[in-house]
């Protein structure tokens, strides 16, 4: 019997899940329906979604998660994880978006932190930190941009020191979102006696505790502070701190931003697919569902499918080869495009007759994820480092010379 | 110089016989939009007949062609004879009927959120599916083409001392094509590898597809024409062959919808392409005649 194309009516999964894949969909499927409810309330209630981004709920679903197995699929067994295959991490991720799941508190120790601890840390490292990272009893931060160094990484300037048995930290190091919860931030360093810009990085583990470490969080756009400055002032951190040998920071560095890319580049796509759902909800309530806005609607679910085939493309490379691709790089423009076109679509649905009758939560909801999708093209590599990379990698475009160094 | 190489994913089989259909059609070259040219392309066609090309029954086959007559130009009228021949064969899903029910998918998509009723049902799912997924491929590989063009130039062509495409201004538009065909072709491979077509999730992403295909083969086009500068702009380039080639697949993939703009893409189509050669025309001879 053939039915009538679904169009919006609900996520269409349709991307050929071998069946493994389909039945730990299922599962998980099964699993989020009974959690979700226990752990975060009425997904219905109209301020679910404004709870979703409150740090305790947050940390509450990393527990969860955690509990039930869920958190670190594809980690190795020894530390905690279930050694899944990348692709069902990926399933796991849309699945959660779509029954809209909190993001778990630790994204950062989950997605990056913790692979680059698998990947480069000593037994000791892994043994202390990996149980954590997945419980959440850890959350950690990045600790990479400076005033100084933002999409040029060249300009790092924070210092730590060899000296005797470990290094004296100084420097500053800003926009690092979760600071003021975490314990621990992968933080990165020129370690050498004499300063420049071309002496060697190391990548440290620093506890947020440590003396010297001062956190202040900074107001953004939104009008929360969900990123701050650290400021660092002779924080003494001992030779076992390192992540990797002492000068070998870039490289463990490009192993935390490709496994941001990886593992979040499936994750943006699940956003883009959720955020539209609630979209197609919202002009659903607002009776306003054809004309422009339903071509609107109807580009951006296409999109957005073409968006998780890409994925699938892009996770299938990695899988094969062990390195991401250029995919990530398409996925987090065309993800930053969507948050963007699905937002202002909802601005505007909003403020039309039926839209000013949708529960004023709502109204709040969208407003906030409009002006928190503002920083989409900034975070993460902003839209002009990822338009580079295409150019000049894939396209063969010339590079622009570079201005001479003072 | 090629510097994109396809879009879908290919078997080693599909790949050389890309490379068999990209020889013949190059030995023709981009169909000029005159009846010398036409009458060339209908000779390849009968080439492209007697190795075999018209019995081709599986959708990722058909679309791997379909893709590489986009890229060359070859001509519509020919290419839709093709189409015609495989919707003719006996266990294709295609199946025999005229295929013009795809409108009435891409209609599903463009009014969403809309109930889909009976009479907005396709009659035949899986012509409608197979239509799409073929001018949808033609699209795409004209999008390679012009992007292609548009790319290989900016590398070449050097202005103040450099090359043009040293400018962000043309380097990031090209980026930003790029990953809406990258995108586009993702989503093609799906859809036409997807074991059955026509399952509700299979139409929409055909649906998906032809919609971001038909786009991306204008914007590919339009930034061809204008980065080849006043080259691009003359008639003897090929820019606003694939321009007007993109206006009338897009066209054609939206034919069918309610809607009025569906009516004056079908008009710009009849003026785009030159009135003996719409096939968009051709498409509304054979229907009423049927």
């Amino acid at each position: 019997v053939l039915r009538p194309p679904s169009a919006l009516s609900g996520a269409a999964y349709w991307l050929h899940d071998t069946p493994e894949q389909a039945d730990f969909r299922v599962q998980a499927r099964q699993w989020l329906a009974v959690t979700l409810a226990e752990v975060c309330g009425d997904v219905s209630s109209p301020d679910y979604d404004l709870r979703l981004e409150e740090y305790p709920v947050r940390r509450r679903w990393q527990a969860a998660l955690a509990d039930a197995g869920w958190a670190g699929l594809a980690w190795p067994v020894e530390y905690g994880g279930r050694a899944f295959p990348m692709a069902l991490q990926a399933v796991f991720h849309e699945e959660s978006s779509r029954a809209r799941a909190p993001r778990p508190l630790n994204s950062i120790g989950l997605y990056m932190a913790g692979p680059t601890i698998i990947a480069f840390g000593t037994e000791m490292q892994k043994a202390d930190h990996l149980g954590p990272i997945l419980r959440g009893d850890e959350i950690w931060c990045q600790g990479f941009s400076e005033p100084g160094a933002g999409s040029d990484l060249r300009g790092l300037r924070v210092r730590a020191q060899p000296d005797g048995d470990g290094y004296t930290i100084n420097g500053t190091k800003i926009w690092t979102s979760y600071a003021d919860v975490s314990s621990y931030c992968i933080l990165l360093a020129r370690t050498s006696v004499t300063a420049g810009e071309a002496s060697p990085l190391s990548m440290l583990l620093l506890p947020m505790d440590a003396p010297g470490v001062t956190c202040r969080p900074i107001r953004q756009a939104t009008g929360k502070a969900r990123f701050c400055e650290v400021v660092l002032e002779n924080v003494r951190l001992p030779r076992s701190a390192l992540l990797g040998a002492e000068g070998q920071g870039w490289q463990v560095a490009m192993t935390t931003i490709a496994h941001e890319r990886a593992t979040m580049g499936f994750a943006l796509q699940a956003d883009c697919a959720a955020l539209l759902d609630r979209l197609t909800d919202l002009a659903r309530e607002a009776g306003v569902t054809g004309g422009e806005i339903g071509a609107r609607l109807a580009t951006m679910r296409a999109t957005t499918s073409a968006m998780r085939a890409l994925g699938r493309i892009g996770l299938r490379a990695y899988s094969e080869t062990g390195t991401p691709g250029p995919e990530g790089s398409m996925m987090k423009l065309t993800w930053e495009q969507l948050q963007h076109d699905i937002c202002v679509c909802a601005l505007e649905l909003l403020g039309t007759p039926g839209g000013r009758r949708v529960d004023e939560r709502r109204h709040e909801y969208w407003t906030a994820t409009y002006l928190r999708s503002r920083g989409n093209t900034i975070e993460a590599g902003t839209t002009e480092m990822h338009l580079n990379a295409i150019s000049q990698r894939i396209l063969g475009m010339p590079r622009p010379p570079r201005v001479m160094e003072r | 110089m090629l510097v994109l190489t396809s879009g879908g994913a290919r078997t080693p089989e599909q790949a050389d016989l890309t490379e068999l259909v990209a020889r013949i059609t190059a030995e023709v070259g981009a169909c000029r939009l005159d009846a010398d040219s036409r009458q060339r392309h209908l000779a390849a066609l009968a080439r492209l007949r007697a190795l075999g090309m018209a019995e081709i029954t599986d959708l990722p086959t058909q679309a791997v062609v379909a893709e590489t007559l986009g890229r060359a130009l070859f001509c519509r009228a020919a290419a839709e004879e093709l189409y015609q021949e495989w919707a003719s064969l006996p266990d294709h899903p295609a199946g025999t009927g005229p295929a013009d029910d795809v409108g009435r998918t891409i209609g599903a998509l463009l009014e969403p959120c809309q109930p889909v009723t009976a009479s907005r049902t396709p009659a035949r799912p899986e012509s409608a599916a197979a239509f799409a997924l073929w001018h949808g491929f033609e699209a795409l590989g004209s999008a390679i083409g012009a992007l292609d063009d548009a790319v290989v130039h900016s590398r070449r062509r050097e202005q103040f001392g450099t090359p043009i495409g040293v400018n962000q201004a043309i380097s990031h538009r090209c980026a930003r094509l790029y990953v809406d065909l990258e995108l586009a072709a993702a989503l093609g491979e799906f859809a036409a590898s997807a074991q059955d077509v026509t399952t509700s999730a299979g139409l929409e992403a055909v649906a998906g597809f032809s919609l971001l295909a038909g786009d991306v083969a204008i914007r590919t086009a339009e930034a061809c024409l204008h980065m080849n500068g006043a080259t691009g702009f003359c008639w003897e380039h090929d820019a606003h062959l694939r321009l007007r080639r993109a206006w009338t697949i897009r066209a054609l993939l939206r034919r069918g919808t309610s809607d009025e703009a569906s009516f004056l893409l079908a008009h710009y189509a009849n003026i785009t392409e030159l009135s003996g050669e719409s096939l968009w025309q051709c498409q509304s001879d054979r229907r009423s005649s049927t």
